[in-house]
């Protein structure tokens, strides 16, 4: 009996044994991803226009990363003028953005930007959108430009 | 005096007697057991490269120099947090504390960023045979299930849990390491192929970080769940 009670009790700790070699051992990979950001900023609107005394007005409204500019163009007299508004865009992300403009206006006027879609704007660096209107008596561009990351 | 004689003899004889009786039992008890277990370890070796890309070109999209990426083993702090849920209490995580970790780290990334970490490798440094199990976790050290597409090539995973996934991570990458059984001494090469996907542009806020974790387990090789 005393033989197979020790092969028992040897049994029991090689059980044992056996459960405490369930081990295991793990490895971490940690990834962190940070986004850039795009940002643009309207630095300047100047314009030219056919008659002295034709009156251009602006104003910039900015959400998120779009642009809207309404200008209004008052020629003298009830008159007719054309007139071209410069917008000066800076890129003040991170990355390389184009700016996509649009431009609509009143029937019977005209209001065209180019171009719809700037060349890649560096980091810190400026584009210029032209924006060119016609109008009859009093009218209203509205202006939209909104900044992309270049490669979309 | 006989008498006392044949006393004495006979308390000899009973003692002599016993003490037979004992050494014999006594020597029933010299059977010795001696177990020695092994240990299950794994570290990764390698220099861990980091190569932008766009497509299967290297290099960012038109030669740009916009975001970084880079690799390199390390101590990562919460590591062991990180891990730890994913192991049955009953087991013996013992020697993680001292592995160093993968840290891979990108900036000033956007949609269609890419970067591929090569050159990293799983080594058995333990002395009996393991398998690996891959796990990615979220920042709260939850288990991220990847979207899969195209037969598990290419996953798309939510690391913030928006319900939105923003980072796709090549599948079949670190992922061929699943069930890989190395002896020890052996190891096994896998790369790590991320992605901010222009197709889920959408889901990638600027100026944000993304954070998860690729847990690999080495189970001994017998036990794999």
């Amino acid at each position: 009996m005393k033989p197979l009670t020790t092969i028992a009790i040897a049994m029991l700790i090689t059980a044992i044994a056996t459960t405490a070699a369930l081990m295991a051992d793990t490895l971490t990979t940690k990834i962190t991803a940070k986004t850039g950001t795009i940002d643009l900023n309207l630095q300047t609107a100047t314009w030219t226009c056919g008659k002295k005394k034709t009156t251009v007005t602006y104003t910039p409204t900015k959400t998120g990363n779009t642009y809207t500019i309404q200008i209004n163009v008052n020629p003298p007299g009830q008159s007719s003028d054309s007139c071209t508004v410069y917008l000066t865009y800076k890129n003040t992300g991170t990355i390389p953005i184009k700016i996509h403009t649009t431009s609509t206006t009143s029937s019977g006027n005209t209001c065209t930007a180019t171009p719809t879609t700037t060349d890649q704007i560096h980091p810190g660096d400026t584009e210029t959108v032209n924006v060119s209107i016609s109008c009859t008596d009093t009218c209203t561009c509205t202006v939209t430009s909104t900044a992309k990351s270049w490669n979309q | 005096m006989k008498k006392y004689q044949m006393y004495v003899f006979a308390v000899a004889v009973l003692l002599v007697a016993v003490a037979t009786a004992f050494a014999l039992w006594a020597d029933a008890l010299k059977i010795r057991l001696e177990v020695n277990t092994g240990n299950v370890d794994i570290e990764f070796t390698g220099k861990p490269r980091a190569t932008e890309m766009h497509g299967t070109q290297q290099g960012e999209y038109e030669g740009k120099d916009v975001g970084s990426c880079t690799a390199e083993f390390t101590e990562v702090q919460d590591e062991e947090a990180a891990a730890a849920g994913l192991l049955p209490t009953s087991w013996n995580p013992s020697s993680a504390n001292a592995d160093k970790e993968l840290k891979i780290v990108i900036t000033n990334a956007y949609p269609g960023y890419q970067c591929k970490i090569s050159d990293v490798n799983v080594k058995n440094v333990g002395t009996i045979p393991v398998k690996l199990l891959v796990k990615i976790l979220d920042k709260n050290h939850n288990v991220i299930r990847p979207e899969q597409y195209f037969d598990g090539f290419v996953s798309y995973i939510d690391t913030d849990g928006d319900g939105c996934t923003e980072l796709d991570v090549d599948y079949s990458s670190f992922f061929s390491l699943n069930g890989t059984q190395l002896r020890p001494g052996e190891s096994k090469s896998f790369t790590v192929n991320l992605r901010l996907p222009t197709e889920r542009q959408q889901c990638i806020a600027e100026q944000t970080t993304y954070t998860f974790y690729v847990v690999i387990i080495g189970y001994q090789w017998n036990e794999f769940p």
